[in-house]
């Protein structure tokens, strides 16, 4: 993982906003040419027309949602940096956990989703519990990464200068692993959003999850679309958010090249 | 507790000092009972072919290895970590990329808990000494390795410690910088006339700044021959292209090539 390597946002997005739009257009073109039932695929016109609509009823889900994401991504990132500090800074911690974190990691964590219900109830308590639980292992691993990823003859400078092992830690491993740190933390604004939906869809009576189940039911397909655009919606404004922190720590600490 | 390191004559003295790595399956033998001392305001190099040991021999100094026998003593105390009065360069800058020139300048003092404005003149001072004015806010990344280098020995030097260690410290520069950077230090400690242990392989560096030359053996490391450097100070960076220079020089090669072969 190269923390260093992620493109910054671009200025301009008008390129991409082009295709996006273009994509649209066809889209459009194709339901109407060939005459695709609504239910199958609807078209971008009567999605805006869901999106108008609709617009209180996934305002009020929108919030459910985006604030279980968002309260689960905090969480997860202060446990992730919590469980690297400890592991990093504690080896008899590191080796308790850090072979079941990389289990962990590879396992298929949304499948455990159900064992939350069983465990915690419907209702919020497992929603957010799932969602920390799926986005808290990229932070832990890729920050744990970024404060081994230390160069070896700068904390040796540091000791010789002085340093405890805490000064370290503090002057030379946080500095090096925040691009790492930074990174993990994008895929868990992605990844808390997908437990909050996932969530959503099985132990949930709100949230946008629990509405895409709801507008499936009754073969809203136009409303799943106008739900999933306003869920689009709130991961990229959390993922922007984590961007803009990311370029306001890097200003205020340096870049690492 | 009474400054001690005032009374004693020496500023590093080891004493049988021998140190084995635990490494497996077979133990490292880096240091072999190695006795020397250097004096207060003393420059001694010790010369040695790669991997003998005589990194290991300096950073024990450093208090950054402890010796695995013998007796350590930094101003006639025995050695118990990083010393405060010692500054130490290493083969790398391992200067910190995100901080400036200045900050990383001035990292000793942040370690150390020294309030920035006590430093910051000293800091300055050095900067403008090694001819790096003008790029106290310049990242390491914007600089050529020479000049990463004296920012190096800038930091080395900000707490004014009475105790310079250098491992190889010119070793990853190019020919010519290399020079340039022996004639900045040799210039340097002439005005501050520090205690220096200097690590090289260069017989050049060594004699151009040492007033005694140790010779390493190969490893496990110990001191094969002790040379004392008779030119007179202040000496100039033109002393290297003497007869008398290339001679002590020729002899130095002669004694390395006969503790290789021993």
């Amino acid at each position: 993982m190269s923390g260093s390597a992620l493109p910054l946002p671009q200025r301009l997005p008008l390129l991409p906003l082009a295709t996006g739009l273009l994509a649209l257009l066809l889209w459009e073109l194709l339901v109407r040419w060939a005459r695709i039932p609504n239910v199958l695929l609807p078209s971008p016109g009567s999605v805006a027309g869901s999106l108008w609509l609709a617009a209180p009823q996934l305002a009020w889900h929108g919030l459910a949602t985006g604030g279980a994401a968002v309260g689960a991504f905090v969480v997860a990132v202060a446990a992730g940096l919590v469980l690297a500090t400890m592991m990093m800074l504690w080896p008899l911690v590191n080796r308790l956990l850090y072979p079941n974190l990389l289990l962990f990691q590879l396992l298929p964590k949304v499948a455990l989703g159900p064992l939350f219900v069983v465990w915690l109830g419907i209702g919020l308590p497992s929603l957010l519990a799932f969602a920390v639980f799926v986005s808290v292992f990229p932070v832990a691993i890729g920050m744990l990464t970024g404060l081994r990823a230390a160069d070896a003859n700068q904390v040796r400078m540091c000791q010789a200068a002085g340093g405890s092992n805490w000064q370290v830690f503090r002057h030379i491993r946080l500095p090096t692993a925040m691009p790492y740190g930074f990174a993990g933390a994008k895929v868990a604004a992605t990844m808390a959003f997908t437990g909050a939906t996932v969530g959503e869809f099985i132990s949930a009576n709100a949230g946008l999850g629990y509405m895409v189940m709801q507008a499936q039911a009754k073969s809203d397909t136009p409303l799943i679309f106008a739900a999933l655009a306003v869920l689009c919606l709130l991961g990229a404004g959390l993922y922007a958010a984590v961007g803009v922190a990311e370029d306001a720590a890097r200003r205020r600490w340096g870049t690492r090249r | 507790m009474p400054d001690t390191s005032a009374l004693a004559s020496e500023a590093v003295r080891f004493q049988a000092v021998g140190k084995t790595f635990p490494t497996r399956p077979h133990p490292l033998r880096a240091v072999e009972s190695v006795s020397f001392s250097v004096r207060r305001g003393e420059f001694v190099s010790i010369l040695g072919p790669s991997g003998c040991g005589k990194s290991t021999l300096l950073m024990m100094a450093a208090g950054l290895e402890t010796p695995t026998e013998g007796r350590l003593e930094r101003g006639g105390v025995a050695l118990e970590g990083p010393h405060r009065q010692t500054g130490v360069m290493f083969q790398d800058a391992t200067l910190l990329p995100w901080l400036s020139v200045l900050d990383n300048v001035l990292f000793p003092a942040v370690i150390r808990h020294i309030p920035r404005a006590k430093v910051l003149d000293q800091a300055m001072r050095l900067i403008e000494t090694v001819g790096l004015k003008g790029f106290e806010h310049s990242r390491p990344h914007e600089l050529s390795g020479g000049m990463r280098q004296r920012a190096a020995i800038c930091r080395a030097l900000v707490l004014d410690p009475d105790l310079l260690l250098m491992d190889e410290p010119f070793s990853a520069l190019d020919a010519i910088t290399r020079d340039e950077m022996g004639d900045v230090l040799l210039d340097l400690w002439q005005h501050t006339h520090k205690s220096a242990i200097f690590v090289t392989h260069s017989i050049r560096e060594a004699v151009l700044l040492a007033d005694r030359v140790l010779v390493m053996s190969r490893r496990p490391a110990t001191v094969a021959e002790e040379l004392v450097v008779p030119f007179p100070r202040p000496r100039s960076p033109a002393l290297a292209d003497t007869a008398e220079f290339a001679a002590l020089v020729a002899h130095l090669r002669g004694v390395i090539a006969r503790s290789m072969a021993a």
